[in-house]
């Protein structure tokens, strides 16, 4: 299967990434390589094998409904690029 | 409604989001609740960092799955759990935890009375499914004129969403299924289901066809209808404009639509149509729930009787009127207040039956009243069933009159005593004792020679006067039953006697 640039672009923009047109080519390139590589699995008869969506086997993996504080406001915000001491902050965002 | 408008029927479809009311967090274990210090229930799973892995809150699944029971749904063996992409400040992963292919809870229906609608009949609507997923977090625009300012309190607080088949017919079906829903995560305990605050969100979709049509038409999505009378004024709103589309010849597009509760209108958004693209996948984070056949049954074992179920009962077993079990069984607390009032007469020797009505006057009129003045909650309400059951019985046996029960109801309110002996200190109890009222009642009829006279002669309206005087006599504190039947009994005695 062939990726082409304008599925590279599209994936690029859902991504919020951009690329120059030799990158697009490279990327491109190398996804068709990818999935190649995967089509194998379609050498197999795969009849009634459910996709699976975990490889660990393990299920149910759950905590009880106990509230536990682990980081107080000011070590949160510390890591952010940008706060004020209350608020993270981000460049407005209009709706 | 015009001419026109009667060609078309409407087709709507609702998506309800339920804040569950856990302690912690849906995926992480800082607290859920609402109204705290901006950004001081967070964690590192929460907000993103790298190499944090979230964890399910075990509770979410339980509420889920009642919900899911309570719906009628059918519970799948085992989920997954599903990443939605979009890029915006209030999600920090840059994803939402959802589920996508394998929902939790499916194929549902729930039943509910439409109000306007026929007389007993119920509308039945499809569930098409329910899911688990996060909330974000909270975005302000209007604090800073350079940025926009993000409280993470909220995100990842867990959400079910609930997906109804296009099977609602009108704005007001519309609004009465939102109701029923709101009435059953309430009688679970799942979610406070309050509107205004968010706890309870509904999107629609819309889409109108002629009438007997069997097709869908294109559809609409209105978003941002935050109270029970939005969502119809924006479904109302969206039909009209729809069909006035399709009468002049134009075409309903596909979008997203925000409902403007200010001008009452429905506006196009978009900005959201490029950005439907979410990528969902399996997240490699979570791995799969399996719900196994005990899990079940002992989240069956949780379920409360539900209001319809509550509302038949007290119709067909304890001869309630539709009016009174509806208004009983609105919230679980005061269908149970009324179930253990019942209770306690039924001990006494009563019949439920036969009490019935004079426990649902007591609680839809002193009860509520209380509570809508803010006075009591019916969750800790002051008065509990055993002393409310005996107020009943003292009025029943007219020990005390109808105001008089008023005002030792009101007098319960602020005092944990027994409702006899606290009448007793408040002079309430009813003269009812005839040896006392008799001789009262002849003094009386002495004293009114002349309407005695004119009562013998026919103005027999003229018993009222005399009741009036033997009340006064007493300072009201007879019982007027007792009262009005002594008269007439003497009375009857005269005229016999005047007739001889």
């Amino acid at each position: 299967m062939k990726v082409t640039r304008d599925q590279v672009r599209h994936i690029a923009a859902l991504a919020r990434l951009r690329f120059d047109a030799a990158e697009e080519e490279e990327i491109a390139t190398q996804m068709t390589r990818i999935l190649d590589y995967v089509e194998k699995l379609n050498e197999l008869n795969l009849e009634g094998v459910e996709p699976m969506s975990h490889v660990l086997d393990l299920h149910n993996v759950v905590r009880p409904d106990q509230p536990h504080k682990r980081i107080t406001r000011e070590q949160a915000l510390s890591n952010a690029p940008d706060a004020d001491d209350v608020y993270f902050r981000v460049p407005k965002v209009i709706e | 409604m015009d001419p026109a408008a009667e060609k078309y029927e409407a087709v709507i479809g609702l998506e309800v989001h339920c804040q569950l009311n856990t302690l912690s967090k849906a995926f992480s274990p800082e607290a859920a609740e609402f109204g705290a210090d901006p950004n001081t229930n967070v964690d590192p799973v929460s907000l993103g960092h790298p190499g944090t892995l979230p964890i399910l809150n075990d509770r979410v699944l339980t509420s889920t799955i009642l919900m899911g029971l309570a719906t009628n749904c059918r519970i799948r063996a085992r989920s997954t759990f599903a990443r939605k992409h979009y890029f915006y400040p209030d999600l920090p992963k840059g994803y939402q935890i959802s589920q996508y292919e394998d929902p939790i809870c499916h194929h549902g229906w729930i039943e509910f009375d439409v109000p306007g609608g026929k007389a007993n009949t119920k509308k039945r609507t499809g569930i098409t499914r329910i899911h688990i997923e996060e909330d974000a977090g909270k975005s302000i625009h209007d604090q800073d004129p350079e940025n926009s300012l993000l409280d993470y309190n909220r995100c990842g607080v867990p959400l079910v969403e609930l997906v109804t088949e296009p099977d609602l017919r009108s704005p007001r079906e519309a609004a009465a299924f939102l109701q029923t829903i709101r009435q059953t995560v309430r009688y679970l305990g799942i979610c406070d289901g309050n509107m205004e605050e968010g706890s309870l969100r509904c999107d629609a979709n819309i889409s109108i066809r002629e009438a007997g049509d069997d097709s869908l038409g294109t559809k609409t999505e209105v978003k941002n209808m935050n109270s029970f009378r939005n969502v119809e004024r924006a479904l109302d709103y969206e039909i009209t404009r729809q069909i006035e589309l399709v009468e002049s010849g134009g075409e309903v597009v596909q979008e997203t639509r925000l409902w403007d509760a200010e001008r009452l209108e429905t506006r196009s958004m978009r900005s959201k149509e490029e950005a439907h693209d979410y990528r969902y996948f399996p997240d490699p984070d979570l791995v799969p729930l399996v719900v196994s056949d005990e899990r079940i049954d002992e989240i069956e074992r949780l379920l409360p009787e539900m209001p319809w179920a509550r509302k038949d009962r007290l119709m067909e077993t304890l001869s309630l009127p539709a009016y009174d079990a509806e208004i009983i069984t609105q919230e679980r607390s005061m269908a149970e207040m009324f179930d253990s009032v019942i209770t306690e007469l039924e001990k006494a020797g009563e019949e439920p039956a036969d009490v019935s009505k004079p426990v649902s006057n007591l609680l839809m009129t002193d009860v509520l009243r209380t509570i809508n003045e803010g006075q009591a909650t019916l969750d800790a309400f002051p008065i509990d069933p055993v002393r409310l059951a005996a107020l009943v019985r003292l009025r029943l046996s007219d020990t005390i009159s109808s105001t008089g029960a008023q005002t030792l109801f009101d007098a319960m309110l602020a005092s944990d005593h027994e409702p006899e002996s606290l009448a007793q200190e408040m002079d309430l109890l009813q003269v009812s004792d005839a040896g006392a009222l008799e001789p009262i009642v002849l003094s009386v009829l002495a004293d009114s020679s002349s309407q005695v006279e004119q009562y013998l002669g026919g103005k027999e309206g003229l018993i009222g006067y005399f009741i009036g005087q033997v009340m006064r006599r007493f300072d009201g504190s007879a019982d007027p039953k007792t009262v009005r039947s002594l008269l007439e009994s003497e009375l009857g005695k005269m005229r016999k006697g005047g007739s001889d």
